[in-house]
């Protein structure tokens, strides 16, 4: 029993650790919490739904939309949050992030109502049954794309000059565009490239769970971000053990003490873990110190 | 008064309270996203006092505040020792911690909710509002209040000064969270039920929201933002959505032109001609 | 002659493997007027952040007035009579000049309740009318209730002066005060200076102004690299020839020795 708690919780930590990654990417290079990545999340996994549902579009199809859609989104952000406010109290950019969240959720709310919706998927119910356990393909498929995804992050930020570019900013921005970095064109490929990471996560979720809502970015978020910290901010690899983590925590609180009390669990975690090592188990690099 | 006008000036009423609530640690640099948690300790405490040993709602609304503000010390101290993105996570998991903690509590009433006995009018809320705008105008007078000022500014140069920083920043998160306890209270015995989940993240974002739309550099921002907010539906005649898009729209703009929000020192001192000040 | 006011005695700092302060002593006797001098990231800043506590010192002890400052928090060194400037002003642009000067007060307004006095917007009490003197002595009275960050460059540095004095401070430590202001702001500089001066405060300047250092200072002490290279009056460092090499260049231009 125990053994498929654990199988369970992995399962249900790739997603954290996408939503993860796409947290610490943006911290870790550019400083800044970027707290509508759960609104992205949720925008995968609904237009996603209404692409297929509304639209009729083939799934693929729709689902390859849904993730350029978060990317596009992404960008949007980027154009009124990071790119204007670089220079004043650090405050602002997140709430203005806080405020795409909003407004992303409750545009989705108007024109796609906020109801539970139920998330088509082309393969019936596929299960592997070995050694006494249940896993479920789609999710195994899940924590296959996310692992996969994340290795290819990693080799992109060490070996391409992408990965070069984002490195020097996560220094120092202003060096890095002294050296002739385009921080007006690498910052939104960043943003882009984790609003895809997210907005991915969300389709997966609504194809685990067969169901979306305006609403899934919120039972997320925290996790994410949780997972961010556990990992350290700034550290993508940090961010998928952190999500696993995660995952696990949530599978064997849910069947140990129940769902409720699962949530407490994991937000005392959190606290504890922010006030005793908020460096996370590999370090961060992400929060700089102030200059005298 | 109409019973709807009653029912704004309640809401109103309450959401300039926790604005208060909120705008202390931020004028002191430091963003509180876990002011429902207090809020959420104030009602409670204040509902428990009503229902079990039947106190008036003055003694209730002050014990929710005592309860709420030590509350805000003891989280407070620890917290604060986090800096910038780690601070914010803190009070955001503090908060969530509080809500799904009194969500498991079957002897407030658990997910159920909790009704509550004692009974606050409007004019005692609205009063009780009025006297928050002034005594936080006080403070923002004293010298506790030009040291959050320099805190938030410059930690650096504030401490070379003299300024006890750790000290001024809890003493402004305990006061935000003794604010937020009062408003929690009110909220309570005005609307005669609470129930954990009302009080959650995406409350103290909101409130943050309409905190910083309306500007932290003075005691005018806040009051502004948290009269908009509540006000919206009114002046634009939109239902519930509408009413959060336009609200997210405007704060994005507004950061974008205006990031210090719509009253900065400035235009406070334009508006004063003949004074000074 | 007086006794030492400032004791720095083998003073290091390290950050990893840099070394920036490296094994420094000097001392300032009271009332004397000293320049701190060097290249750009000769350690001169970094010294006043170890005298003024923002870094603790990797070794080595600091003394004023003959109590050991070396573990006093940043806190309370104000408290026991250190008061400076910055490099890049660092006022609080949304603030008056008057509320700025106002935190110069801080360390001597009396704890928590001294924290509940109602000392801006408009307050008449002694604290207020303090400040307000302070500005008046420097001329700048027309600024008191502008912000901050209305006003021109070298009103801005005069405010930062007199924040400092209002903490009443035995010593002085300024960070080139007289960077980026013109001839006739140098010269009021140099008026305010010697007022401060002769109340009694002992001043210690970061400068590369060597005209100024020349007319005001009557010590010179010179970093280079996180050490100390040479001390003496103006005239004497000048001819230095280690100093020259380092700092003013081969062919000094400094005027009349």
């Amino acid at each position: 029993m125990l053994a498929q708690q654990l199988v369970n919780g992995l399962l249900l930590g790739s997603i954290y650790t996408l939503v993860g990654v796409a947290f610490t990417m943006t911290i870790g290079v550019l400083n800044f919490l970027n707290f509508s990545i759960p609104a992205i999340f949720m925008l995968g996994g609904m237009l996603s739904w209404a692409l297929i549902v509304l639209a009729g579009l083939p799934w693929l199809g729709a689902v390859a939309l849904g993730l350029a859609a978060g990317g596009i989104a992404s960008l949007i952000v980027e154009r009124f949050t990071y790119r204007w406010l670089k220079t004043t109290h650090p405050d602002v950019p997140l709430i203005s992030s806080v405020a795409f969240l909003v407004l992303f959720e409750h545009l989705v709310i108007l024109h796609l109502g906020a109801h539970i919706q139920r998330f088509p998927v082309p393969f019936g119910d596929a299960n592997i049954r070995a050694a006494g356990l249940i896993i479920s393909i789609p999710q195994l498929c899940a924590l296959g794309i996310a692992i996969g995804l994340v290795l290819v992050l990693d080799q992109v930020l060490r070996r391409t000059q992408l990965g070069r570019c984002l490195r020097a900013i996560a220094e120092s921005p202003d060096t890095a565009r002294l050296l002739g970095v385009d921080t007006n064109r690498i910052v939104p490929a960043l943003f882009g490239i984790s609003g895809m990471f997210t907005a991915l996560g969300g389709i997966l979720f609504a194809t685990n769970y067969l169901q979306v809502s305006p609403f899934i970015g919120n039972e997320v978020a925290l996790k994410g971000v949780a997972a961010m910290i556990i990992g350290g901010m700034g550290n993508i690899w940090g961010a998928v053990l952190g999500g696993l983590m995660i995952g696990i925590a949530e599978s064997l609180s849910i069947h140990f003490v129940g769902g409720a009390a699962a949530e407490t669990v994991i937000f005392a975690a959190l606290l504890l873990f922010l006030c005793i090592r908020p460096t996370g188990l590999f370090g961060d690099r992400a929060v700089r110190a102030q200059r005298v | 008064m109409s019973g709807y006008a009653e029912g704004l000036l309640v809401l109103l009423s309450i959401n300039v309270i926790v604005a208060y609530a909120a705008f202390l640690p931020l004028a002191a640099g430091q963003l509180n996203l876990g002011v429902a948690g207090f809020m959420a300790i104030g009602a409670y405490a204040a509902a428990f006092l009503s229902n079990t040993l039947g106190w008036p709602v003055f003694a209730t609304v002050g014990c929710a505040a005592l309860a709420s503000g030590a509350a805000g010390l003891v989280v407070g101290y620890p917290v604060l020792r986090a800096r910038g993105i780690y601070l914010v996570l803190a009070t955001l998991a503090f908060g969530e911690l509080v809500r799904s903690g009194l969500l498991n509590l079957d002897f407030v009433g658990g997910a159920a909710g909790y009704p509550v006995s004692g009974y606050a009018g409007y004019q005692a809320v609205a009063g009780v509002a009025l006297g928050v705008v002034a005594f936080v105008a006080w403070l923002y007078h004293t010298r506790l209040g030009l040291n959050m000022m320099a805190v938030r500014d410059d930690e650096v140069a504030a401490e070379q000064f003299g300024v006890k920083v750790r000290n001024v920043k809890a003493a402004a998160f305990a006061i935000g969270a003794l604010l937020a306890g009062i408003a929690g209270a009110l909220y309570g015995h005005h609307f005669s039920y609470i129930e954990a989940q009302h009080f959650n993240v995406v409350q103290s974002v909101y409130i943050a929201m309409y905190v910083l739309l309306g500007g932290v550099q003075t005691v005018a921002g806040p009051l502004l933002g948290a009269l908009f907010f509540t006000l919206i539906p009114e002046l634009f005649r939109v239902g519930d959505t509408w009413r959060f898009v336009i609200f997210a729209v405007v704060l994005i703009l507004t950061m974008v032109w205006r990031p210090e929000g719509l009253v900065d020192r400035d235009l406070l001192q334009r508006l004063r001609p003949g004074r000074a000040r | 002659m007086s006794r030492a006011l400032l004791e720095v005695r083998r003073l290091v700092k390290r950050f990893g493997g840099l070394t920036v302060i490296d094994d420094v002593s000097f001392s300032i006797p009271t009332g004397q007027r000293t320049a701190l001098i060097g290249p750009n990231g000769a350690g001169k800043t970094m010294l006043f952040n170890l005298l003024t506590g923002v870094y603790p010192p990797s070794s080595g002890a600091i003394f004023l007035d003959d109590v050991n400052l070396t573990r006093v928090p940043a806190v309370q060194r104000v408290g026991c009579g250190l008061a400076r400037t910055f490099q890049n002003i660092r006022l609080v642009g949304h603030l008056t000049a008057l509320e700025n000067v106002l935190l110069g007060q801080q360390h001597r307004s009396g704890g928590v309740a001294g924290a509940l006095q109602a000392v801006l917007f408009g307050s008449n009490n002694r604290w207020a009318k303090e400040a307000r003197e302070g500005l008046r002595a420097a001329s700048l009275h027309t600024y008191a209730d502008t912000l901050v960050r209305h006003l021109p460059f070298g009103v801005r540095k005069q405010v930062e002066l007199v924040r400092a004095m209002m903490a009443r401070p035995k010593l002085l430590l300024l960070d080139e005060p007289a960077a980026g202001l013109n001839p006739a702001e140098t010269g009021e500089l140099k008026r305010q200076l010697e007022a401060i001066a002769a109340g009694g405060v002992t001043v210690l300047v970061i400068e590369h102004d060597m005209a100024f250092v020349g007319e005001y200072c009557d010590a010179v002490i010179v970093l280079n690299f996180g050490r100390k290279i040479a001390t003496g009056t103006p005239g004497e460092v000048r001819r230095l020839p280690e100093v020259r090499e380092a700092y003013l260049g081969t062919e000094a231009t400094v005027g009349a020795d």
